[in-house]
């Protein structure tokens, strides 16, 4: 129950940020948001599933193209996000399907060659990415600096509840049970019944879907995409650290591990700018050493008990 | 036409035959052993009918149906079940819930809840009810033991492949366990049970199979076996030929 109150705090909390008015901390609760989304989607195949992917980015400069490039064939804003989601969906269950006979780091090896693959597929597509000379996505109207921001956070925004919905109902769902039976035991799963190609195909589809369409709105906020951005390696390690600050399987943990890790990362590039990554691979270390259970369990952690998944 | 048929089934990794030309059938409601000493292939037998690993040659058909290139999740819906010789409970689930995803995923008809509520007297039955709602990681291996056959009793099998259950036990759950699987036999599911204790498989098995180096060496009444010659010396041994004619 308390993840529920949980979510809707953090959800309620981003929502207020258009109404201090400031484009800058809504820039950041725009970015929170798309990085909650790309967190708590990771969750599903990398912590519900128990596959660690590493293709967050391929998904994320896939769905930044897609809509990026209809939106400069003149398609809406709405629909050229859905359709980034679409091909997505499409394009994860084919390679979910290949690699998800894969295990462990095989797998997250495999995942990350997918996102070189598709930057160099956007590289050398010129005729329609505009190759590494980028891409220019037009506005759709002049609507002033303060409307646009706040029509890019509440897309982001909406977006990330959809997002949270999908994920808690998939988590309660048959689906949800199934995948953590895979987790624990594949062999096993298969022997009870459960198609584990199947569902681990559908959670990776998923997956890819929220993460897509974030990278939709993010072509459309920004204006100008080129491969080396939105295939950018860190947007495929950020939701997983991320998702360990949350606590691996909780798709709220996950949520709130973005918002900590974009207030964390905002701090520490302010005061310590040469040194910034480092603190994050030490953040990183840390947490799997110390709390590998994530924030949610530090409480457990401080009076000295067992720590039980 | 038998429940199950097995036609030249074999399996090599390797150059090392694991399964050799093996050919047999299984009839319902019986309980068969299925014996042979350490690396004889009876896990690959059952991991090869229950699609687990594929066939280097030969068939399998169940009711008629041919199982060649089945999955093991096929192999379930079909009504085959399998307990693992080295038990795989689900470890962050209760016992309900390991019970509860074998019957949901196992048959349509559930949704999460009911399938949890239809996992309990199904617990009862192998006497798992006081650990209900422990976490499969806090049970003891007998306890696990269990689990596995709650498991593989939840998928409603026509057929049950038991992959030495008793290893590790004690005699007083060893005679559970026999009374439990004579009952599942008198509902009328075949009961193929790989068991190294000798003294079940003569008391409980209607007809014992022998594999030895992954070939069938023997196919007989558990008195035929036990006094078959080849039999005696690729797996009792001598001590066992000894201790018969000392009683
Ligand atoms: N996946 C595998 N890869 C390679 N060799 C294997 C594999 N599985 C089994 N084997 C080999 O096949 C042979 C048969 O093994 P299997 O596990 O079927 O024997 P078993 O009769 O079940 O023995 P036990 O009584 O010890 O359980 C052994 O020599 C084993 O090493
Ligand atoms: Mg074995």
């Amino acid at each position: 129950m308390s993840k529920y109150i949980i979510l809707g705090v953090v959800l309620v909390g981003l929502a207020a940020a258009p109404l201090t008015g400031d484009t800058y901390l809504m820039r950041m609760a725009t970015l929170a948001c798309m990085y909650a989304v790309m967190a708590a989607s990771w969750n599903l195949i990398g912590g519900l599933t128990g596959y660690p992917s590493f293709g967050t980015a391929a998904f994320f400069g896939l769905g930044a193209y897609t809509s990026g490039i209809l939106a400069t064939l003149g398609v809406a804003l709405p629909v050229s996000i859905a359709a980034a989601g679409v091909v997505a969906f499409v394009v994860a269950a084919i390679i979910g399907f290949i690699l998800l006979r894969l295990k462990g780091h095989y797998f997250a090896i495999a995942t990350l060659a997918c996102v070189e693959l598709l930057r160099e597929i956007a590289n050398s597509a010129t005729d329609l990415t505009g190759g590494g000379m980028g891409l220019n996505i037009p506005r759709n109207a002049d609507l002033g600096i303060f409307a646009e921001a706040s029509l890019f956070f509440f897309a982001m925004w909406g977006l990330l509840a959809l997002t949270a919905v999908v994920c808690l109902v998939v988590e309660r769902s048959k689906i949800g049970f199934a995948l953590s039976c895979i987790r624990q035991a594949e062999g096993a799963a298969e022997m009870i019944g459960i198609n584990s190609t199947l569902y681990k195909t559908l959670a990776f589809a998923l997956s890819g879907v929220f993460v897509a369409m974030a990278g939709g709105v993010y072509a459309s906020w920004v204006h100008y995409i080129e491969p080396g951005d939105v295939f950018d390696i860190l947007l495929t390690i950020k939701p997983v650290v991320m998702a360990l600050i949350g606590g691996v399987g909780s798709s709220v943990g996950a949520i709130v591990g973005a918002i900590v890790y974009i207030a964390a990362e905002e701090v520490i590039w302010r005061n310590y700018l040469d040194f910034s990554s480092g603190i994050i691979g030490l953040t990183v270390v840390g947490l799997v050493l110390f709390l590998p259970h994530g924030l949610g369990s530090l409480h457990l952690r401080l009076r000295g008990k067992a720590v039980t998944p | 036409m038998s429940m199950l048929e097995l036609h030249g089934v074999s399996r090599s990794f390797g150059g090392l035959a694991a399964v050799d030309n093996v050919t047999t059938t299984f009839e319902p409601g019986r309980i068969v052993g299925l014996i042979g000493p350490n690396g004889a292939g009876k896990t690959t037998l059952v991991n090869l009918i229950t699609g687990v690993i594929p066939l280097s040659s030969g068939k399998v058909s169940f009711n008629g149906q041919s199982l060649n290139r089945i999955k093991p999740y096929h192999a379930a819906h079909l009504g085959m079940a399998r307990t693992f010789q080295i038990v795989q409970p689900f470890n962050q689930m209760d016992v309900v819930d390991n019970v509860a995803a074998a019957l949901l995923f196992s048959q349509g008809g559930h949704s999460p809840a009911s399938a949890r509520a239809a996992a309990l007297p199904i617990i009862e039955r192998v006497g798992l009810t006081p650990s209900a709602h422990k976490s499969a990681a806090a049970l003891t291996l007998a306890m696990r033991k269990r689990l596995e056959l709650a498991k593989a009793i939840a998928i409603r099998p026509k057929i049950v492949f038991l992959d030495e259950v008793n290893a590790g036990l004690n005699s007083a759950e060893i005679d559970q366990a026999s009374r439990l699987i004579r009952e599942l036999a008198d509902e009328g599911i075949t009961i193929v049970l790989i068991e190294h204790l000798m003294k079940v498989v003569m008391s409980i098995c209607s007809r014992v199979i022998v594999l030895q180096q992954g070939r069938l060496i023997a196919d007989g009444s558990p008195q035929d076996i036990a006094r078959d010659p080849a039999v005696i010396e690729a797996y009792l041994g001598k001590k066992y030929l000894d201790k018969r004619h000392g009683q």
